[in-house]
């Protein structure tokens, strides 16, 4: 059963969508004016709340029987969002996570570029792709084709640094 | 894990999932009154919103946190709370450009169906399969005539079930939610008048508000075993 959500009661801010004349296109890092502060999120964090969401679950489950029923579904669709982002989140990053959203967000202090820092949605990228190189990260990552090849170095070196642990 | 052998995007892909701020009134029944407040309301929202595709934004996963939460308010009749809430949401959103991995459900005429285990309404028309691909009918596949390094054809199948690389083409998600639940089946021995049988099966099956338009055209996309290395 899928709900009619009434305008008046739900405001998104920042998620109205796209505009007149906006294009969609990740290349071009414009999902819609409103969407570019979105916070992307890492594979990893989303499996870290599904996995805690399953165990409050589970604890639901075992105080009340009517309440297992109910959260059936929910649980396998949960489980599926989970099994999901398990098999492609990156291998031993959780303790990392905040360092590297922190590290990762900082503005360039030097170049061509100085004072522009990575989005939100690059730095995932970044993160779930893992590209080895410059040139590899721009052609995945189209998005990051305004910074210069020594710029993406800085940030993959960064990433390569914490997720090294 | 498998192996592309071009500068392609490797084996950890990812589909987007990005926080969405709401803003709801949030109905507590008085059933949830034992539990802790903050997990009652938690529980009312999952309800509420997992697996629920929110009009023009993407399909909800999961509550992150909480924003602002307002005071309860009972009101008289159903002696239910009524409260005030803003939270972000964890919601499923990819991107055109995006790749990621499904698996094929489906094989027809029309296409490919893939599936990512939580969200299948991902399909792939014929004309952004490898170029030329062709449709089996005896079969129910799809298969791209290629050449191997020989120069000798090559004929690549897509069998149902395997797990597929693709682009997101373009997605869909509908600014009004019209989701019907689907007619009730009648039960065999109940009588119905031809004209009410015939009104049932006019009803369209209504579309899930959400579609991805997905691609197989592009090198490293498809079946991973076309591009694995000898």
């Amino acid at each position: 059963r899928l709900f009619f959500f009434e305008r008046s009661l739900l405001r998104f801010s920042g998620m109205s969508g796209l505009g007149p004349g906006e294009v969609e296109d990740a290349g071009e890092l414009q999902f819609g004016s409103d969407f570019n502060d979105a916070e992307a999120m890492l594979l990893n964090e989303v499996y870290m709340m599904l996995e805690s969401r399953e165990r409050s679950l589970i604890k639901m489950a075992e105080s009340s029987r009517a309440e297992a029923k109910a959260n059936t579904l929910a649980s396998s669709i949960l489980a599926k969002t989970k099994q999901y982002c398990e098999r492609f989140q990156t291998p031993n990053l959780d303790p990392q996570i905040r360092e590297l959203r922190q590290q990762l967000s900082r503005p360039l202090e030097s170049g061509p570029n100085v004072g522009e820092s990575l989005k939100s949605f690059q730095i995932a990228s970044i993160v779930n792709l893992q590209p080895d190189n410059a040139e590899e990260a721009k052609a995945i990552i189209p998005s990051l084709k305004n910074f210069e090849n020594d710029e993406v170095e800085h940030f993959l070196k960064i990433y390569r640094q914490i997720s090294a642990g | 894990f498998f192996f592309v052998a071009c500068l392609c995007p490797r084996a950890l892909l990812h589909g987007m999932f990005v926080l969405v701020h709401v803003r709801d009134t949030i109905k507590l029944p008085p059933s949830c009154f034992s539990k802790d407040f903050y997990d009652g309301l938690k529980d009312e929202i999952n309800g509420r919103y997992t697996n629920k595709v929110l009009p023009g934004i993407g399909l909800c996963v999961i509550l992150y946190d909480f924003v602002k939460v307002g005071e309860a308010v009972v009101h008289f009749g159903d002696g239910a709370a009524w409260v005030k809430v803003e939270f972000r949401e964890v919601v499923f959103r990819p991107f055109p450009l995006e790749t990621m991995v499904g698996k094929v459900e489906k094989s027809d005429a029309s296409g490919l169906l893939l599936s990512l285990g939580f969200f299948s309404e991902i399909r792939v028309p014929p004309h952004l399969m490898q170029q030329p691909s062709h449709y089996m009918p005896e079969q129910g596949l799809w298969v791209w005539r290629t050449e191997d390094e020989g120069g000798a054809n090559l004929d690549l199948y897509i069998d149902v079930g395997t797990d597929v690389l693709f682009q997101v083409k373009e997605v869909q998600i509908d600014q009004e939610n019209h989701h019907q639940p689907p007619p009730i089946a009648v039960p065999r021995d109940t009588r119905v008048p031809d004209a009410d049988k015939d009104k049932a099966k006019e009803t369209p099956e209504p579309r899930y508000p959400m579609r991805i338009t997905a691609s197989l055209q592009g090198e490293g996309l498809g079946v991973s075993a076309w591009w694995e290395e000898g």
